[in-house]
């Protein structure tokens, strides 16, 4: 899979991003329900922590946050595999991939799991798509930002996110197999 | 490949903009150069049309969903109710906003997290429904319906839409007295919970919501507990630790220790505290060790100096002083400081809103008196603030270790050895269970450090020594049960890491075998040291501190054992080499013991010397004000005592009782035992008005700790006898010495001298009633059992003397003056020729001989008036 690959990045980079984001995550969990959850706040605290230091100033802001980026996905497909299986040696009611994503409007794990599929698949057919997407969808960068990351128009940037979302529903509702549509 | 792209890119983008006709015909147009790129973008079209939701997802609800533990995964219903949307997190179970569907209810719906689905949990969670069921008060949110779905327990209750306590306040920004009003109606809510026996244990804003008609209601009773009617909790092996808000919890709670009431009054405290200073006292859900160990070494400042302008403004400084004596009493760190109770603590805030004068000690000159506290404390302050901040930066040190795990000085062993005693020493002193304020904090620092050691699988000569380490620690701190399995582990790792002889595994083998002493499993902790000393003696030269340290363990072991004839020659010469060594810990602890031998085999004046010895050299290496300072002063107060000489042992016990006040506080057991003694000291000098309130006061601390039926109460009832006795009042006197009786005989047995004295204190009572025949009754079934438990001892000296009054009362005479003699002697070989007791003795045989002199002419007529 090549979300398992980390190709490039410096991987010393992607492991203090990915225990950072770790910790963070954890730190507001644990507050319970008076916060919620910001992953643009998470990556941004991240993005300081792996500037502080020295150690990576060499590193341009871009391949920065996308490393934080990254490391994003990681941790939430990482927590979406584990949920998965305990759904299911959990006796939870089970739900179907298509309830999953189709009607239900929470995420489900596999739903989840299958978005980080497709995306692999985009990644290894042009990866600039993909890259936008992932900024957009585990960064939570807004479209200016990613914009001004990415060094395109934002009229651009938009454009890509658009299209990098049809590939990618085109790949979840038409690819055989588990990830069948809703033959309604 | 990346024309292709752009290709797509441009036409995708192009015909997004077009209606859905022009869109189809402008793609067949296309199709007739290029039919793979147009089916492409057709298909992308399409699916953009049809996206599923999940690629739509706000990357908040996404981290939301999966890095904290809520739901998703389960599908819309539970039984009648049809899931709306998330709440939040209850403790063990996730809470969902659902509908009921035949009625259209909206209610808090809330089920068992995965994580909690064992048996336990389910209890539980049991539990909290149950407890839920059976309040029934308008401020505490209610249980409406339960049931099981697919195996997973659920339960339906009032939903409050509303916001927290504190979000409420502010949102409005609520004038203080509207603040306190609320709090008011909050502590009401808990008071009701308490009479009904529940306790709530994890009061915080997010469980006291006010709703959007302004009625406060309680929330999550999840873990919340039944109490006894004692007023303690039914089980409190059950604690769940991690559940806890650390902000809120009281420190006997963090410390996972036993709770009550009193962790609600503490809670309720912090809220008052957030509700009018904008802040909690402490932040320390996220502390590390460190800032937990400093933060809980201070008192917060008061709310008062925190306020925000706005706030502060409404009340008068003469108000704010009071709201700070409310805060200070309801969150003290020391339960028996707090309110009693929640109806306490809001009669309290009642009394503040009619201005009326408080139950909480206003301090008018607050800062002025703190600071007089700490300078005059400065020593004391200082050394415990020193413990705990050492202590932390070695756990930290430690975790950082964990990290890098190569920091090649901690290694060696002498370094090892330097932390481990400087570790221990710090904790001399704080050796009771119901040790001082600093303990709790102590054990939570050494709970965390001890998970550090666990993970310390790739370093195991470091583990094996921090196991030791903290195995020393536990046992200091009292915690018998923990330090054991480190303990055992610790000498099991040494012995496979160096070998079962080598000299490393001497230390472990000690400190085990000091523990078995104090388990009384004196077999297993012989073996130990015998092993050790065997090791100190090959590997060591006889006159090191190593064997010496090992031969005062066997001396200790041997006095615990009662042989002291054995351990004193052994504690003599391992106090005689520890003499040459820089003076410490192992040369005091040589010295008490040897102290005490000298002491039970009745070498009285030596074990003065030895006492003597040991408290000067406490002084020097721990100072003035240590603990271990007044355990000297207590065993020298002692003898003092047992040699008549009674303003010496006032003098020495007013010293012990200042310092163990100052650091243990007045209400722990050991200042208790010292304010005892001294109560003793000035009734020998007749002094028993004096004498009455510190025995008083010493019985209030020692039923507070121990309980009712416990043996040192029953000790301090037995002193409170004599003193009534003496004071005339003969009714008090027995019911002193009864209750005493019954206690003793529960927890010492009926063949205890602690029992059988107090059998011997009513006969004392019947003869001062002039009931003869039963006090010589009472006396020979104590006797009986006296001559088998301590035959040499005093309370067997002081039993006869009581019979011989008894038959001289009778005008038995000739027995009489048998049972005196032997008094006189039996107490002469234990006690001072001057102390009351031989007097008394003395004066009884004198008494006697005078009455059988001017009987003698009438020998033969003496039975004759009977």
């Amino acid at each position: 899979m090549a979300s398992q690959q980390r190709p490039n990045v410096n991987d010393e980079m992607f492991d203090v991003a990915y225990l950072e984001l770790r910790r963070l995550a954890k730190a507001l969990g644990r507050q319970g329900r008076d916060v919620t959850l910001t992953p643009t706040a998470l990556v941004h605290e991240a993005y300081i922590k792996l500037t502080q230091g020295g150690r990576f100033e060499a590193e341009s802001t871009q391949h920065l946050t996308y490393t934080v980026v990254r490391a994003m996905k990681q941790i939430l497909l990482d927590a979406a595999r584990r949920r998965a299986t305990t759904v299911h040696g959990g006796g939870l009611q089970r739900v179907s991939l298509d309830e999953a994503l189709g009607r239900v409007a929470t995420v489900t794990p596999t739903a989840l799991l299958a978005v980080g599929l497709a995306l692999d698949d985009l990644a290894a057919a042009n990866p600039m798509l993909a890259r936008a997407f992932e900024l957009q969808y585990f960064g939570g960068f807004q479209v200016v930002e990613i914009a001004s990351l990415m060094d395109i128009s934002e009229k651009r940037a938009q454009r890509l996110l658009r299209l990098a979302r049809a590939y990618l529903a085109h790949t979840l509702t038409v690819a055989p197999g588990p990830t069948r549509p809703d033959p309604a | 490949m990346s024309t292709r792209d752009d290709d797509v890119e441009a036409l995708f983008d192009r015909l997004l903009a077009l209606p859905a006709a022009e869109q189809r015909s402008t793609l067949a147009a296309i199709a007739v150069d290029d039919p793979d790129l147009a089916q492409l973008v057709g298909a992308l079209l399409q699916a953009d049309a049809d996206a599923p939701d999940v690629l739509a997802q706000d990357a908040g609800t996404l981290a939301h969903t999966f890095l904290t533990d809520a739901g998703g995964t389960v599908a819309g219903r539970m039984g009648r109710y049809v899931l709306e949307r998330y709440l939040g997190e209850g403790g063990m179970s996730w809470v969902y906003l659902a509908r009921r569907e035949d009625l259209g209810d909206l209610v808090a719906l809330k089920f068992l997290h995965d994580l909690w689905s064992s048996p336990a949990g389910r209890r539980r969670f049991a539990r909290e429904q149950t407890t839920l069921a059976g309040l029934r008060h308008r401020s505490i949110a209610r249980l409406y319906d339960a049931g099981v779905t697919d195996g997973r327990p659920w339960f339906a209750m009032e939903y409050v839409e509303g916001a927290s306590i504190v979000e409420h306040c502010e949102r409005k920004t609520l004038a203080l007295r509207d603040r306190l009003q609320l709090f008011r109606d909050a502590c009401a809510a808990v008071s009701y919970a308490h009479r009904q026996l529940v306790v709530h244990l994890d009061l915080k804003p997010s469980n006291v919501l006010v709703s959007d008609d302004g009625e406060v209601k309680l929330l999550d009773f999840g873990i919340a507990r039944s109490l006894t009617n004692e007023g303690r909790l039914a089980d409190h092996t059950t604690t769940v630790h991690h559940l806890l808000s650390l902000d809120y919890a009281a420190p006997e709670q963090i410390a996972g220790e036993a709770v009550d009431v009193q962790a609600d009054v503490h809670a309720l405290g912090v809220l008052l505290y957030r509700l009018i200073a904008g802040s909690v006292p402490l932040a320390l859900h996220q502390a590390t060790a460190l800032e937990l160990a400093r933060a809980l070494q201070r008192d917060p400042p008061p709310p008062s100096s925190r306020a925000g302008t706005p706030l502060a403004a409404t009340a008068s400084s003469s108000e704010w002083r009071e709201l700070d004596a409310i805060c200070a009493r309801a969150t003290n760190r020391r339960k028996a400081s707090r309110y009693a109770s929640v109806d306490r603590l809001e009669a309290d805030i009642v009394r503040f809103l009619n201005h009326e004068p408080l139950e909480a000690p206003v301090d008018r000159f607050h800062f002025y008196r703190l600071r007089k506290f700490v300078w005059r404390q400065r020593r004391g302050v200082a050394v415990a603030a020193g413990v705990v901040i050492v202590l932390a930066s070695l756990v930290l040190a430690f975790n950082v270790r964990l990290v890098a795990a190569r920091d090649a000085a901690m290694r060696s062993e002498s370094r090892m050895q330097r932390v481990h005693r400087l570790m221990l020493n710090l904790f001399e002193g704080d050796d009771s269970a119901a040790g001082p304020a600093q303990e709790l904090r102590v054990l939570t620092l050494l709970d965390r450090g001890i998970s550090n050691v666990d993970s310390l699988q790739r370093e195991p000569d470091l583990q094996a020594e921090l196991q030791y380490t903290f195995g020393g620690l536990y046992h200091k701190l009292g915690r018998l049960d923990r330090a054991e399995p480190l303990l055992v582990t610790s000498i099991d790792a040494h012995e496979r890491l160096f070998g079962r002889d080598d000299p490393r595994t001497i230390r472990p083998r000690l400190a085990l075998a000091l523990l078995r002493i104090d388990q009384a499993r004196l077999d297993e902790g012989r073996t130990l040291v015998d092993h050790a000393l065997a090791l100190a003696r090959r590997h060591h030269p006889l006159d090191s501190v190593e064997v010496a340290v090992a031969t005062s363990a066997l001396g200790k072991l041997l006095v615990a054992d009662g042989r002291y004839a054995e351990a004193i020659p052994l504690l003599e010469s391992a106090a005689a080499t520890l003499a040459a060594a820089p003076p410490g810990a192992e040369m005091s602890e040589a010295l008490g013991d040897l102290a005490n031998g000298l002491y039970y085999v009745g070498r009285i004046d030596e074990s003065r010397d030895v006492n003597q010895r040991a408290l000067d050299l406490d002084r020097r290496v721990f100072g003035p004000r240590h603990p271990h300072v007044g355990v000297d002063l207590f065993n020298l107060g002692n003898i003092a005592l047992d040699r008549a000489e009674y303003l010496a042992a006032e003098r020495l016990f007013r010293e012990a009782v200042a310092i163990s006040g100052a650091w243990y506080g007045p209400g722990h057991p050991k200042a208790a035992a010292n304010t005892l003694m001294l109560g003793r000291a000035l009734a020998y000098q007749g002094r028993l008005g004096e004498a009455a309130p510190l025995y008083e006061r010493a019985l209030a601390t020692l039923r507070d700790v121990y309980g009712d039926d416990h043996i040192r109460v029953g000790g301090a009832l037995s002193l409170m006898g004599d003193l009534a006795r003496e004071r005339g009042d003969l009714a008090t006197a027995r019911t002193r010495f009864e209750r005493a009786a019954t206690i003793l005989k529960a927890r010492a047995g009926a063949d205890h001298e602690f029992y059988l004295h107090q059998v011997s204190n009513l006969a004392s009572v019947d003869l001062a009633e002039g009931r003869h025949a039963e006090a010589e009754t009472r006396l020979r079934m104590a006797l009986d059992g006296l001559m088998i438990a301590v035959p040499e001892q005093r309370y067997t000296g002081i039993a006869r003397v009581r019979l011989a009054a008894a038959l001289a009362a009778q005008q038995r005479h000739l027995e009489a003056r048998a049972e005196a003699t032997r008094a006189v002697t039996l107490l002469s070989k234990t006690m001072s020729p001057a102390s009351i007791e031989v007097e008394h003795a003395r004066a009884v045989l004198a008494d006697i001989d005078r009455q059988l002199a001017a009987a003698t002419p009438r020998t033969s007529a003496s039975a004759a008036p009977r």
